[in-house]
């Protein structure tokens, strides 16, 4: 009999596959149509496929996405420089990555914010400063944990 | 909070949708082979990134540049 993860992935499509997001910095859209060509190029010279609205390198795909609202604008500015396997790479901050996790506002999003603040992964000080510069306030209510111990 | 602070970009936020639209037809459309494969790539790829930021914070609480 399967459950937990496994189970739900018999009726679900699975959480937990390869996703990888990178933004960039686009200049104010003027036509109708965003283009990433310039990006998408620069990433062919690095061994990239271009498939569909993804790239992939190797068996990864890419999934490139541009700073479509402020709070993304502030979350590319602001990411911190850390390695990966010994490339340096840079990455959202924890409150960045809550505040766009409870700005998309499915279950999963808000799911992952209370992990973060579960494992003490986020500091609920400048998550709440975030929150409040972009309006998220009522959304962050919803899953800081109450004076009982729960879930508000 | 301002109004600038509340502004969204339709036209890259349209483009933001397709992508994300584009992946989820990618995912979706991988044999269930295919998909254990992906999440033990995943899991590896996120030992890895945790494993990454674990040295960033030790060499900042260092004071050390990395």
């Amino acid at each position: 009999m399967q459950s937990g993860a496994i189970g739900a992935s018999f009726y679900l499509p699975a959480m937990q596959t390869e996703d990888l997001d990178i933004f960039v910095f686009l200049p104010a859209s003027s036509g109708p149509l965003v283009t990433l060509g310039p990006v998408y190029d620069a990433l062919k010279t690095h061994g990239g496929e271009i498939e569909g609205a993804y790239v992939r390198f190797g068996k990864w795909p890419v999934q490139i996405l541009t700073d479509a609202n402020a709070l993304i604008a502030e979350a590319i500015r602001e990411a911190v420089g850390t390695d990966y396997d010994g490339v340096p790479t840079r990455v959202f901050t924890a409150k960045h990555l809550c505040g766009i996790a409870l700005h998309t506002g499915r279950a999963k999003d808000f799911a992952r914010v209370m992990l973060f603040i579960e494992e003490n992964e986020v500091e609920i000080g400048a998550l709440s400063a975030l929150a409040a510069r972009f309006g998220l306030s009522d959304r962050l209510a919803r899953v800081l944990p109450s004076a009982d111990g729960g879930s508000k | 909070m301002t109004d600038d602070v509340l502004k969204i970009d339709a036209e890259k936020t349209a483009f933001n949708a397709r992508s994300k639209a584009s992946m989820r037809a990618y995912l979706k459309s991988r044999t269930w082979p295919e998909k254990i494969e992906s999440i033990e790539r995943m899991n590896e790829a996120a030992r890895l990134a945790r494993e990454g930021m674990r040295r960033t914070r030790m060499a900042r609480a260092e004071n050390i540049d990395v």
